[in-house]
């Protein structure tokens, strides 16, 4: 039986090795995509992001921000939208590793469903500016309403941020074989993620100072965290994947 | 993990090299608290007086006792690493419980403080001195709280014996710095918040 | 081998911390030198007494003592520089204050 059996096996894991990632790349340049369409969308066709101010503007500052360059800021928005989903790539490939390869099965499920849980918000935040954008003469503390809501939506993502920084922080340090999936310093990263993502969460309180939504812990360094943290993970699937190819 | 141990060096890298991307990723973010506390603290005349009263409303001694806890806390883990070294797990085991119950003594402080204020009507959004105040203590404590569990997770694990990715040296070493990192933290929020009045 | 300090060494640096904050806070109590307290010095003096204890915490608890040059360099380079910007800020307002 043993002779019959060996072989099989072997080819088995052969196959499952091989052919498991096998054009996994295309989720990396579908991350890619979903970062390029964000920062065309929402930095430079519609300039919502940095918002300089606006915590403690007027609802009339809010409302002129709107009218002017109107067109625009639908067409922002409209490419984010359609950017947004194509994150869920990554998630499912990250989930997929730490499942799989890792050989945890629920810190995969949990990260991979609070990546979607994430992306809801931020298409939540998308539909609340466009709405604001829809009719730009309403009632301007409408207006301002909406485009608060949309700040409140893209900055608590951070809950979603939070869960799947503590998953994959946890599938990182619990790999200790010979040759780890993921390089040890992209826990420390998602955990210094974590540490960040308390601040961000404290917006909904003020409207001056730096943790209001276009203050330095409210928005700056939450935000260039989150976005350097695409790059960082695209880098380490990547790598992760090349490696789990030839092994 | 294994290397960790075994490097053989002179010159060693405490824990391991990318734990320190945690450690200075947290001191920078601090760091930028710290300046914009400053900046805001000479923003005008009026702020100035502001944060100057403030400061004269903390209690003091309070803020001098919890300072004191987190360094005996630190000085408590810092001997319980170097029995774990030796191989002495009981009295490390016995040395991280002091640490922990002089973390949940700096919770509770914390706790009677901001009840204190709170009874007061001094809440977050009082002035400029107490939105800072509350949100920079406040993100301290949950690293306070973060540590605490990290060093309970630690001493349990060594309890029972039980052998996994969470009882490697290097686990109990970067836990160790990070609490030495909390005790760093709270030294310079104390001279910021308290003293300079 | 790993190279560990001695306990009495881990005892001095405690004490020395201990010492230096309750120097710290009863510096806040003396009103002799006025002088000290318009020009922002008794300040810049608070901010360095805590860069001083950030340094011998990483320095000794933090075992960075014996690390390579690169770790020490970034952290004493931390401690240095916001210490710095911190004073410079203090120094700079303390006049029209």
């Amino acid at each position: 039986m043993e002779y019959v059996q060996a072989p099989i096996l072997m080819s088995q894991e052969v196959i499952t090795k091989t052919y498991r990632y096998e054009n996994a790349e295309y989720a990396i340049y579908s991350t890619a995509f979903m970062v390029f369409c964000t920062v065309l969308g929402l930095f430079i066709v519609a300039p919502m992001f940095p918002p300089f101010g606006q915590a403690s503007a007027s609802a009339e500052t809010i409302s002129a921000f709107y009218q002017e360059g109107n067109l625009s800021k639908k067409i922002g928005l409209c490419i984010m939208m359609f950017g947004t989903p194509f994150i869920i790539p990554l998630f499912a490939l990250i989930g997929e590793i730490i499942r799989r390869s890792m050989n945890m099965p629920i810190l995969g499920s949990v990260q991979y469903g609070s990546g979607l849980f994430g992306i809801l918000f931020t298409f939540m935040m998308t539909v609340s500016w466009g709405t604001a954008a829809f009719r730009p003469e309403r009632t301007p503390d409408v207006t301002q309403a909406l485009h608060d809501m949309g700040w409140l939506f893209a900055t608590w993502v951070a809950s979603a941020t939070l869960l799947q920084a503590v998953c994959i922080c946890i599938a990182v340090f619990k790999d200790i074989r010979e040759v780890p999936v993921f390089p040890r310093w992209f826990g420390y990263y998602c955990a210094w993620m974590i540490v960040l993502a308390f601040p961000a969460c404290l917006i909904n309180i003020f409207h001056t100072g730096p943790f209001a939504y276009d203050g330095l812990l409210g928005f700056w360094l939450p935000y260039v965290a989150l976005f350097s943290w695409f790059g960082v993970s695209m880098v380490c699937v990547w790598h992760a994947v090349k490696k789990l190819k030839v092994a | 993990m294994q290397h960790i141990d075994t490097m053989n060096t002179e010159r060693r890298v405490p824990v391991e090299p990318d734990f320190w991307l945690l450690i200075f990723g947290d001191l920078t973010v601090f760091s930028v608290m710290f300046i914009a506390f400053m900046l805001r603290r000479f923003e005008s005349a009026e702020t100035h007086a502001v944060f100057s009263m403030g400061a004269e409303s903390l209690n003091q001694p309070i803020g001098l006792t919890n300072t004191l806890i987190l360094l005996t806390s630190s000085y408590a883990v810092v001997l319980a690493l170097s029995h774990y070294r030796s191989g002495d797990l009981r009295r490390m085991i016995r040395s991280i419980g002091i640490a922990i119950v002089c973390g949940l003594g700096f919770v509770c402080l914390k706790i009677v403080e901001y009840t204190e204020k709170i009874n007061q009507g001094i809440t977050v959004t009082e002035d400029r001195f107490f939105e800072l105040y509350f949100t920079f203590t406040g993100i301290h404590l949950l690293h306070v709280v973060i540590g605490i569990c990290l060093l309970t997770t630690v001493a349990y694990r060594t309890f029972v014996k039980k052998h996994d990715a969470f009882s490697t040296p290097g686990f109990i070493e970067g836990v160790a710095c990070y609490w030495h990192m909390i005790d760093l933290l709270w030294l310079m929020l104390f001279s910021l918040f308290y003293l300079l009045g | 081998m790993i190279v560990t300090n001695s306990k009495r060494q881990y005892s001095i640096v405690f004490g020395v911390l201990v010492l230096i904050t309750l120097g710290a806070a009863s510096l806040t109590e003396v009103t002799l030198l006025p002088v000290f307290a318009k020009h922002g010095v008794l300040e810049c003096i608070l901010i360095t007494l805590a860069a001083v204890k950030i340094i011998m915490i990483a320095e000794y608890f933090m075992e960075l003592h014996d690390a390579p040059r690169w770790l020490r360099g970034t952290m004493l380079t931390w401690v240095a520089t916001t210490t710095v910007v911190l004073v410079g800020i203090v120094g700079f307002n303390s006049q029209i204050y």
